[in-house]
């Protein structure tokens, strides 16, 4: 090819790789390596816990008392193991004294043999950090757009949507939620997440947060994609006496199912592996079983429209 | 009308305002014993989070008290081969289940024997063996 | 050598380009992009047939519709999509007054998000309708859908719904049987249609249309919504009513 024509072809297409990658993807006009938690519709990830993993060194989650061990649901449909409730460990250094009064309150209902199950089981948002905990049994799936990664627990339809720009807005309302921005970096997608107002718990210990509440997480692949890892780091100098680091593991299939026949396994909650099938929460949320300490689920007096 | 699955018209159920308890620990079972319950299926609830069996069952003095037998949800169960009319009102049933530890009249589902003897559960799963028993 | 040089370095853009352009949000190949965020600018809580009229209902339509009427006025029926935020099922939740976001992905499948109740629909595409056993055993508030793309139209057929919903906020009924089609397509830069077929031969002699449109709002992010707080100002939509 003559030269000049050449340069001329380079020139066209150069400008044109500026204009297609500044119109959609900021992430990749950055040069950055995009993971996808999504290659396709029937991949949803499962959590290897239903408690925070340390990080390998400093300030990290509340874990179990150890004179008290942890049976899971989970466990129990494998194993048929009496379940345990989950009970915190207060000497967790990162607990400021009234935090650590509210977790203690929840330990006794525990000790009482009362449930003391969080709010997120009588159908009520999980927050930001109880989501990554929530997918035992049925899986969270990322949609990932352009403009906007949208993370899905299929379990209620909670839906948090995390915006992929740089700046978080002007005046953040708080929410449930809160407001996450988002972006791509080296291999993750890194989440901010402020304006969580203090309604959820931090975990299923009941570790509660206030509206300082700051959310980091770096959402990862690993282990040739097979396993998603999420890194949180968690602000809140209104509830912790310094920040803390934990750690979640995601697989794209149930434990339990791949341990024994699904015939085999009580209580089977989980959807085949596939795609997002539809559970609704508010479809039948009442129990036969009243606890003095259940609340109600969400519901509306007035209709919102 | 191809389906009926709560046994009443889906929306003119009044959902009362019950405490709920969806996404819980099954600490409140007691994992180590499985009880027998004989009685008529009231209804079988096909829903989400947990499908229930609802029976009537004659107490000791001759009564009929109502028990609630907590499943997973649907989908969960038609993995298992369930169909919303598996059990229909009126059927004479066997169930196992795994009893409520504070003595409330109920628990979570281990087995079922129907009225023609088909067995649904397996007593010997891990989840029923540490029970020590079956029907 | 200069001439070799010159077309690897053209290469490597062409395959940049390529790549970019597989990847990037605005051309999906032969696939329109029908993605975005979408808010209607007007509310009917009585659905309008396209083309006009009343809806066509059978006997046991009509008495389903009376009864469903009724009981709504003295509260021996609830409206549970108001009441406890399940989903408004179709074709109601087309009606929405919330935004809502249609993503056109993961590969293989198109994922609407509402804002209202936080519902979700997903649709598979280019897949077979799941069978008769799957759509009775396991009936959805909002069925379960296929689609398809047809030209500039994403062409949505849904099955398998349970009976918990109304096909509008008035109270009109649909069986399980219903089947719907929507077909869905972009009908100005900034305006989408959603023209939908009700097929219920239980309740309704013929099949019926509706059609929705929305605009595209790419400015406005999607709120939480937890029933019974307060939620967005809807005074942008025509014809809401709040209590």
């Amino acid at each position: 090819m003559p030269r000049p024509a050449a340069n001329l072809a380079i020139g066209v297409l150069a400008g044109a790789f500026c204009l297609a990658a500044g119109s959609s993807h900021p992430a990749l006009a950055q040069g950055a390596a995009r993971p996808d938690f999504a290659p396709n519709a029937s991949v949803g990830w499962y959590a290897y816990n239903r408690i925070f993993i340390p990080p390998a060194s400093g300030a990290g989650p509340v874990q179990q008392d150890r004179a008290h061990p942890y049976v899971s649901n989970d466990e129990f449909r494998v194993t048929g193991k009496q379940p345990t409730s989950q009970l915190a460990d207060l000497s967790a250094p990162i607990l400021q004294p009234w935090a650590r009064e509210a977790v203690r309150k929840r330990n006794e209902l525990v000790l009482s043999g009362k449930p003391a199950n969080p709010p997120y089981a009588s159908c009520w948002p999980a927050g930001v950090t109880g989501f990554l905990l929530r997918p035992m049994t049925q899986a969270m799936y990322f949609i990932q757009g352009p403009q906007e990664v949208v993370m899905i627990l299929s379990s209620k339809q909670e839906v948090r949507h995390i915006h992929l720009t740089d700046k978080h807005s002007a005046n953040v309302k708080t929410s449930w939620f809160g407001e996450s921005i988002g972006r791509y970096e080296g291999g993750s997608l890194v989440v901010d997440t402020i304006g969580l107002d203090d309604r959820t718990w931090v975990d299923g210990f009941g570790t509660p947060h206030t509206k300082q509440l700051h959310v980091i997480e770096r959402f990862h692949l690993m282990e040739n994609g097979q396993v998603l890892e999420a890194n949180v780091h968690v602000e809140d100098p209104g509830a912790f006496t310094m920040p803390w680091d934990a750690i979640q593991h995601f697989r794209q299939y149930e434990a339990a199912v791949r341990a024994m026949p699904i015939e085999r396994i009580a209580q089977l909650a989980s959807a085949p592996e596939g795609p997002l099938q539809e559970m609704v929460c508010a479809d039948n949320p009442r129990s036969f079983f009243p606890s003095a300490d259940a609340v109600l689920a969400p519901e509306a007096n007035t209709p919102d429209f | 009308m191809k389906l009926n699955t709560l046994g009443v018209a889906g929306i003119a159920v009044v959902m009362s305002a019950v405490p709920a308890f969806a996404h819980h620990s099954f600490s409140m079972f007691d994992a180590a014993s499985a009880k027998t319950v004989e009685g008529v299926v009231k209804e079988f609830q096909w829903t989400n989070p947990h499908s229930w069996i609802l029976m009537m069952v004659s107490n000791s003095q001759g009564q009929l008290e109502q028990w609630a037998i907590e499943m997973g949800g649907p989908i969960g169960l038609a993995r298992q081969g369930w169909t919303p009319k598996t059990l229909k009102p009126g059927m004479q049933v066997k169930t196992v289940i795994h009893p409520m530890r504070d003595g409330t009249n109920g628990g979570q589902f281990m087995a079922i024997t129907l009225p023609d003897g088909t067995l649904i559960g397996d007593v010997n799963a891990p989840a029923s063996a540490n029970a020590g028993g079956g029907p | 050598m200069e001439s070799f040089k010159i077309s690897v370095r053209a290469g490597s853009a062409w395959a940049a380009l390529f790549a970019l352009t597989a990847l990037s949000g605005s051309a999906y190949g032969e696939t329109p992009d029908i993605s975005g965020t979408y808010w209607a600018s007007e509310y009917q809580a009585k659905i309008q047939v396209l083309g006009g009229g009343d809806l066509p209902l059978t006997a046991d339509g009509k008495a389903a519709y009376e009864k469903n009427v009724a009981g709504l006025k003295d509260g021996s029926v609830v409206d549970s999509a108001r009441r406890y935020c399940v989903p408004d099922g179709l074709p109601r939740v087309l009606a929405t007054p919330y935004p809502f976001e249609i993503f056109q992905s993961p590969p293989g499948q198109i994922t609407i998000v509402h804002e209202l109740n936080h519902q979700v629909r997903v649709i598979a595409l280019d897949q077979p309708m799941p069978s008769e056993k799957e759509l009775t055993t396991l009936p959805y508030y909002n069925g379960h859908s296929v689609g398809h793309f047809e030209g500039d139209t994403l062409v949505i057929e849904t099955a398998g719904f349970n009976e918990k919903t109304f096909v509008d906020a008035t109270g009109a009924p649909h069986s399980d049987e219903m089947r719907t089609v929507e077909r869905i397509r972009r009908v100005s830069p900034t305006q989408l249609e959603d023209v939908v077929t009700i097929h219920d031969p239980m309740y309704y002699t013929r099949d019926w249309q509706a059609r929705f449109v929305y605009a595209l709002r790419n400015d406005v992010w999607l709120d939480d919504y937890v029933c019974g707080e307060r939620h967005r100002d809807l005074t942008s939509v025509a014809g809401v009513r709040r209590p």
